[in-house]
């Protein structure tokens, strides 16, 4: 075992144990860890002590831009820069420019949800040392798993994982890094 | 307690998914078709596919060559078959966004078994549509100049086009559709990364599985996107075929002007776009053995949205001539008894049978639970429903000055291109069955009983 | 040899280098103060351009063509040396400023490209030399011989030239003898005025009658001085006009002249002389002394008897016409009524023609048949194929063929020589109002080719130029001195003002005239007429003609056996089924198409279509000459028409003739008008107050402001005869392509404007109701709305403008457009025209509009580049005065019209005639309902039934 551990990794079989187990954990203060599931379980972040996300703030503003700018660029493309007498409608014909604005705050927020999401999570991430476990690959098929990384404070190469097993981890196992 | 009785604990109603299937069970099934080797059925269908859609390909090419008028349209029918199979497409694209947002908004669990599904047919639809009013400008080389890009004539695009709306429209719908449909598959395609065996399979998944490793604290987050992307999708999905109506409603042409067009467009597209999941899905759980994912219980409720848009369409087909009548334009009461009576009747009175008067049998549980008859009648709202847009094409051969009516009939590339679209669309579909789960596995996952961490609150039926 | 034959180069066809020459000719020979021509002729470079010209600049020259003996005097327009537009001289008398739709085709037909390149001697080319020689070396032969064995025949082209020189030929050579043959000529007509009493001489009508009975006969279409008659027509239907007319027409089928009639009566062909003899008879219970003719009151009946009572109401503005179809007897009866009723005194003027003498056509043939003739000259026309004979009594003489097509006649011929254009010869004609007008050339012959004159030059051995000989005839009449000064005059206005005339006083008495046609038989009647587009088929070959539908069958490409519903019910025959026709022996399968208005047992049969072997458009419909009588009548009994299996699809222009109660074409009587001046607004589908509403706050807009110009269209119903010289005008003026039967069949025909037509149920009368249509302009245009491009967009002067290069396709412009005048290059028509026509077309083009491109949108924009050319010009002489004056710009449609149907104005200047229109009480927009506010707007027509008929 040259390599510096990366955490361990505790495996549970129903979401109810790792959902306990969770709670146990939280309570045991750890602070650098993480539940990892095939599907995201009902209430678990909250099991964890996580907060709600604040993903949608982002999304509404990006919203508001993104219709505003339509807006304006319609305006400014129809009433300014090259007006056309069209049909003996205003230049600024507000009334039509509606659909297009419309559109465009869903393009924004969708695009800024999909990529605040991923900008929260750091995504892409294609390498991480939990992915070298067999065992772990589980995980996205019907295990259930809890990881506490070896830079927590309270992390202790003997210690957390027996603590893994009294929360009823079916397997545990060390990771390196 | 007994996790496996028959009844979903979460909700108390009939199970969405065969009690015998757990976490691994789900896994195994929808990864199973890109498991297995290739298997001859699949090869019929992707053949002859690829091949309608390389005569697509090549009926485009002669277009471009030699020019719009190879088909059947004149003047006065200036827009023939390309528009229509264009709306056709489009509202056929409109039941995946609407099972997978608005389901998802009402909490409606049974969609999680098809809502893979039909996004993915949603895409491909879409991505027939959009074909359409491209290659059907008379000048494709310089389409970009709908873009609001600056050109060679410092001239911008006109933003009060219901045609230019809809370049907006179809083509953000698709963008956001796409991205909704993606976020949904991240999870499985972790899944498949962590299955498949081989090098390639491994490399290919693992890249557009974006590192997914299942973390909690990447679930709340994920969770929420998908939420607001929900959210999103659902004015989207409306406004997008109000906005492919708007194409008709805003011209001044009698039979064309009405303000009902918009939610009648709408209705009309979910049922069409329901009739082509029914008849896909019908396809393909039995092919892929999915009978225990996609229940008759979804069968069910899919037959019902059918029949209960169809009789919206029916309703607005019925105002549409009250409307005309009340109206007291001679012109509009004119073109709309001109389509029930006047040389296209076959094609309304078509229209009216496959969409109005077939539907009506799904009233009846008997018949929604005849897989056969369900399919048969699937089929026929796709008929009428292209038939549908026919009819509101056709109306341009009469219009305002007696001196300009005429006359339409498609010629062999009309009919080209249309099927050529068809090969299109399910090349890309026998890809998809192919290559990515056909199901949501993560989604389906969390309405089986097991997924419940509280289940003896749930057993003693306390709330959560 | 003069020094013509130098400067006229060798061209193989109309090449760019022989378009430059041939520039260069036109070029050499312009006069730097006025639009004339100078006497020299030669070659000049480019480089030494006359000053004055300004490439790019047109020029306008005065000429005048003729078919038949109908003169119509032009003012064509040349592009740095290309002919590219006929316009019309308003100051000729017989034309009065219009154009018939064949006079507005021939400037392509110059450049056609199947016209005769080269003579032919046996089959074999020879260059022009050779072929000059071969006539010299014929005329010194015939006047070895005092000219016998000669027979020169020619058409009715009024040339005092050519006159003179016939008249010479027969000093000369006095056994030499002269024949004519026209198939537009009028052969009925001058026999009938000889019988008489007025022989040779010709009638021109100078105001309107307020009486027309028309019998048989067409002279708003086929006949006489079309654009005169419309003129004098459409001046007696204004409601203020100092004397309103009421036309009245008997005929077998639908002819232009019976779609604008008041009154109506279909009778067969065999049954009009009976009806014009019921009339004589009737008047005379009005006190006047005509000829009672046997079966004449049968045939009276309450048409007749109205007339009878209107004509003698008014005594001395009522005259009858008969048509060339009806055989002399009936046009000499005519001639006495309209003596008894005076209408040869007050409504116009009889001219001495001062052509010499000529035999007919039959007379040639019997000569030939007997070997009478050993040298046949055939200076106009195609005798093989319109003398019945002509063809097989050629064989016991040498032809020698002028023409411009290598036709039958060309084929049997010992000399063929190409014919001359007449935008290519000097030549001269003068009008039933013996006013002569200059015909003077804009182009140097682009082939080898001879005009009349010229050939007949050669034969006497005489001056070779026929600008020589043209000259020669017109010096007599002015004193030697001012000549050249007068000669220019001439050459500038298009009229030879001191043309001496000699009138006649036609001095007619009623007697019994022998041999008058009895009245009609119970069977078939067979009724051949012109065509309303291609004639007698002497402009088959102009794929314009051919694409222009007929104005009131909308037919194009094509003829077709003409039934009424009733007949075609009989025979059991529909549209566009095939018919066996059979008449006298010979037999033809034609489609059929049905015409109301048509009258019943009669098969009407339009010449000059299937003409095999002229050239690559000619050959499109059915020959019917086949089954015309050998003596060449118009009309035939004892038809036969049998179903045959199979069908035709005939290119109609038009599918629907009812307005299906729609305030299209909106019209009153003329007693109903003055009874309800705004009877239009009666029509109204929405009161205007409840229109004006709008989902916004209306822009104030140029015209809102009355600033700048504001273009607008009036189009007055009441003069407009359907006669659709305008179409083809736009077509010349803006490039058109047309397109081709094929895509005629699918509905896509080019022209920016149609000329709409409806038929009408009208109490049992059948009518026909015409409506120019073309893009209106909408202020509140519904196609600018939906382009997503903005390819169209309003300018600040009102007009709808379409910016080709801008244009994307969509179409979604002409789905919105309510009137439907939006035109699409579904394919690139105006390549596939170059490919038909090579480089004549490009030649004909006008530099000044953009051809445009497969894919791309195109419509009517009130003729845009002269409305920009004339402000150009004010800009710079108006002296700081921008604003263009009322008049200065005339739209292509405009200018052929001669009726002054069509009005193109500012009509922000309350001054212009359209404004004025405007504000005419008959005033009306069509669609108004729907909000689109169009800048063409119309004068309802007004119909002027006799009250006496008019209840049914």
């Amino acid at each position: 075992m040259s390599n510096k551990t990366f955490g361990v990794l505790a495996e549970f079989d129903t979401p109810a144990s790792v959902f306990e187990a969770c709670e146990k954990v939280r309570d045991a203060k750890f602070s650098r860890w993480d539940s990892h599931t095939p599907f995201p379980v009902h209430g678990l972040e909250f099991a964890m002590g996580m907060g709600r996300s604040r993903l949608p703030i982002f999304v509404f503003a990006c919203g508001i831009s993104g219709a505003s700018g339509a807006m304006l660029l319609q305006w400014w493309t129809s009433a300014v820069d090259y007006p056309m007498i069209i049909a003996a409608k205003p230049f600024f014909s507000w009334q039509a420019f509606i659909p297009v604005t419309f559109e465009a705050m869903v393009l924004f927020s969708a695009v800024s949800a999909v990529l605040g999401m991923l900008f929260l999570n750091r995504l892409p991430r294609w390498h991480h040392p939990l992915l070298t476990s067999e065992r772990f690959k589980s995980a996205s098929d019907h295990k259930f798993f809890i990881s506490i990384e070896a830079s927590d404070p309270q992390f202790d190469p003997e210690k957390t994982p027996e603590f893994l097993h009294s929360l009823g981890a079916t397997y545990v196992e060390l990771v390196e890094d | 307690m007994d996790m496996r009785s028959n009844v979903d604990l979460v909700d108390r109603r009939p199970a969405l998914v065969d009690p015998h299937e757990d976490f691994q069970a789900i896994t195994k099934r929808v990864a199973a078709p890109i498991e297995w080797k290739t298997p001859i059925g699949w090869w019929l269908f992707f053949i002859p596919s690829v091949l309608l859609a390389a005569s697509y390909g090549g009926s485009v090419a002669y277009l471009v060559w030699e020019g719009t008028g190879i088909w059947g349209i004149n003047n006065p029918v200036f827009w023939g078959w390309a528009i229509v199979n264009f709306v056709f497409w489009v509202g056929i694209g409109h039941a995946g966004t609407l099972i997978s947002a608005v389901l998802f908004l009402f909490r409606q669990k049974w969609r999680t078994s098809i809502n893979r599904f039909s996004e993915a047919m949603t895409l491909f639809a879409v991505a027939c549509a959009l074909s359409f009013p491209t290659i059907h400008v008379g000048r494709i080389w310089l389409l970009y100049w709908v873009a609001p890009v600056p050109n060679s004539m410092l001239a911008w695009p006109n933003f009060r086009s219901p045609l230019l709306w809809d370049v907006f429209a179809v083509s953000i719908y698709g963008s956001v559709s796409l991205l909704f449909w993606y976020v949904g598959l991240i999870p499985d395609l972790a899944t498949m990364r962590d299955r498949v065996t081989s090098k390639l399979g491994k490399f290919a998944y693992g890249i557009f599985a974006l590192g997914w490793r299942g973390s909690t604290r990447h679930w709340r987050h994920y969770e929420v996107a998908y939420m607001l992307l929900a959210g999103l999708a659902t004015p989207l999905v409306l406004s997008v075929h109000s906005v492919v109506s708007f194409d008709f409603a805003v011209s001044q042409l009698p039979g064309w002007h009405t303000t009902i067009f918009p939610p009648y467009f709408v209705a009309g597209a979910i049922f069409s776009g329901f009739g082509m999941v029914l008849t896909l899905m019908l396809i393909a759980r039995v092919i892929f053995k999915m009978e225990n994912i996609v229940t008759m219980h979804h069968i069910d409720n899919m037959a019902k949205v059918v029949l209960l848009t169809g009789s919206i369409v029916g309703y607005a087909y019925a105002m549409e001539f009250f409307v005309a009548w009340y109206s007291g334009s001679q012109y509009e009461l004119f073109a709309f008894i001109n389509r029930a009576t006047g040389p296209y009747a076959g094609a309304y009175w078509t229209m009216v049978t496959c969409n109005v008067v077939i539907p009506q049998i799904l009233w009846f549980q008997k018949m929604r639970h005849n897989i056969v008859l369900l399919f048969i009648i699937s089929i026929f709202v796709n008929i009428g429903m292209w038939f549908e847009r026919y009819v509101i094409v056709i109306t341009l051969t009469r219009d305002f000055l007696p001196s300009s009516w005429g006359y339409y009939s498609p010629t062999f590339w009309d009919v080209s291109c249309f099927l050529g679209s068809f090969g299109l669309f399910f090349t890309l579909f026998c890809l998809f069955v192919r290559f990515l789960p056909m199901i949501a596995m993560a989604e389906v996952k969390t309405v089986v009983p097991e997924a419940d961490p509280h289940p003896e609150e749930a057993a003693t039926g306390g709330a959560h | 040899m003069t020094t013509e034959n130098e400067t006229l180069n060798k061209p193989d066809i109309p090449s760019r280098r022989t378009f430059l020459s041939a520039m260069g000719a036109t070029v050499a020979s312009l006069n730097t103060a006025a639009c004339i021509r100078k006497p020299y002729e030669k070659i000049l470079p480019f480089g030494q351009r006359p000053e004055d010209r300004v490439p790019g600049r047109p020029e306008y020259y005065a000429t005048a063509a003729s078919v038949g003996a109908s003169v119509v005097g032009l003012r064509v327009r040349s592009n740095d040396g290309r002919p590219t537009f006929i316009g019309s001289n308003k100051q000729h008398p017989t034309s009065k400023g219009g154009t018939p739709a064949w006079a507005q085709a021939t400037v392509l037909e110059l450049y056609d490209p199947d016209r005769s390149r080269t003579a032919l001697m046996d089959g074999a080319s020879v260059d022009p030399a050779g072929a000059a020689g071969a006539i010299r070396a014929m005329g010194k032969a015939i006047r070895d011989a005092a000219g016998r064995g000669l027979a020169i025949l020619t058409d009715e082209t009024p040339s005092p030239t050519l006159f003179r020189l016939m008249k010479t030929l027969k000093e000369q050579f006095p056994e030499a003898q002269q024949f004519r043959h026209d198939e537009m000529g009028e052969a009925n007509g001058q026999a009938g005025a000889a019988m008489a009493g007025i022989p040779n001489a010709s009638f021109s009508l100078n105001e309107t009658p307020a009486v027309i009975a028309i019998f048989d006969a067409d002279p708003m279409g086929t006949e006489g001085d079309t654009c005169a008659f419309d003129h004098a027509f459409a001046s007696g239907r204004d409601p203020d006009a100092p004397r309103k007319n009421r036309l009245y027409v008997v005929e077998p089928y639908v002819s232009l002249t019976g779609s604008n009639a008041d009154h109506r009566k279909a009778v067969k062909p065999s049954e009009v002389p009976a009806v014009l003899a019921a009339l004589a008879s009737e008047l005379n219970s009005h006190g006047y002394e005509l000829p009672k003719l046997a079966g004449a009151d049968a045939a009276s009946d309450k048409f007749v008897k109205a007339l009878a009572k209107d004509m003698a109401k008014n005594q001395g503005v009522s005259m009858v016409m008969v048509g060339e179809r009806q055989p002399p007897q009936v046009h000499a009866l005519a001639h006495m009524v309209n003596a008894a009723l005076g209408a040869y005194t007050k409504l116009g003027a009889w001219t001495q023609s001062d052509a010499p003498e000529f035999q007919t056509a039959d007379e040639l043939v019997a000569g030939m048949k007997a070997g009478t003739f050993k040298y046949v000259v055939s200076l106009s026309g195609n005798p093989a194929h319109s003398i019945p004979g002509f063809a097989d009594a050629a064989e016991k003489a040498q032809v020698l063929h002028l023409g411009s097509y290598l036709d039958e006649t060309a084929r049997i011929a010992k000399l063929h020589v190409p014919k001359s254009h007449y935008l290519e010869a000097w030549g001269d004609l003068v009008g039933r109002d013996g006013s002569v007008a200059i015909q003077q050339p804009l182009i140097a012959p682009l082939h080898e080719s001879k005009s009349a004159i010229e050939v007949l030059a050669t034969i006497l051995g005489s001056k070779e130029s026929g600008y020589e000989q043209v000259r020669d005839t017109h010096r007599s009449h002015v004193a030697s001195g001012d000549f050249e000064k007068s000669w220019q005059v001439w050459l500038h206005d298009g009229v030879v003002q001191s043309h001496p005339v000699q009138r006649v006083e036609p001095a007619i008495q009623a007697a019994q005239i022998e041999g008058y046609p009895k009245a009609g038989s119970s069977d078939l009647e067979a009724a051949f007429i012109r065509d309303l587009t291609v004639l007698d088929g002497r402009f088959a070959n102009s794929p314009w003609l051919q694409e222009l539908p007929d104005p009131v069958t909308k037919l194009s490409w094509d003829n077709a056996l003409l039934l009424s519903p009733d007949t075609a019910e009989k025979l059991g025959l529909k549209n566009e089924d095939m018919a066996t026709v059979t008449l006298n022996g010979a037999s033809l399968d034609l489609p059929v198409w049905i015409q109301p208005g048509t009258a019943d047992d009669v098969a009407v049969l339009p010449l000059g279509y299937g003409r095999e072997g002229v050239g690559q458009y000619a050959s499109s419909g059915f020959d019917v000459s086949g089954l015309r009588p050998v003596d060449g009548t118009w009309s035939a009994s004892g038809v036969q028409i049998k179903k045959t299996p199979g069908s035709y699809r005939l290119a109609c222009q038009q599918l629907e003739s009812d307005q299906y109660g729609r305030p299209i074409v909106r019209e009153a009587s003329q007693t109903d008008f003055t009874a309800d001046e705004n009877f239009v607004a009666k029509f109204e589908v929405m009161k205007p107050e409840h229109i004006d509403s709008l989902l916004w706050e209306e822009p104030v807009l140029p015209w809102a402001k009355g600033e700048q110009h504001q273009w607008a269209v009036s189009i007055d119903l009441n003069k407009c005869s359907g006669c659709s010289a305008c179409v083809v005008a736009c077509q010349a003026e803006n490039n058109i392509p047309w397109v081709g039967k094929s895509e005629v069949l699918k509905g896509r025909e080019m022209h920016w404007m149609k000329i709409d037509r409806y038929f009408k149920d009208n109490n049992g009368q059948f009518e026909v109701k015409y409506q120019p249509m073309g893009c209106a302009q909408c202020e509140t245009a519904p196609c600018e709305n939906v382009c997503p491009v903005g390819a169209s967009a309003h300018s600040p002067e009102g007009l709808n403008d379409m910016a080709y290069n801008r244009c994307i396709g969509t179409r979604y412009c002409a789905n919105n457009c309510p009137y439907k005048v939006r035109r699409f290059n579904f394919f690139h028509y105006t390549v596939r025209n170059d490919g038909e026509y090579g480089m004549g077309i490009t030649m004909q083009r006008n530099p000044d509009v953009t051809v445009r491109y497969r894919g791309v949108m195109e419509k009517c924009t009130y003729c845009v580049q002269r409305i920009q050319r004339a402000k150009i010009y004010q800009k710079v002489n108006g002296g700081g005065d921008t604003k263009v004056k009322d008049g200065a710009i005339v739209t292509a449609c405009e200018e052929a019209c001669g009726t002054g149907a069509m009005v193109f104005g500012n009509m922000a200047d309350p001054e212009s005639r359209v404004a004025k229109m405007k504000n005419n009480p008959r005033n009306y927009a069509v669609l108004a309902e729907i909000n689109i506010r169009p800048r063409t707007t119309y004068l309802a027509k007004l119909t002027n039934p006799n009250p006496e008929l008019a209840e049914g």
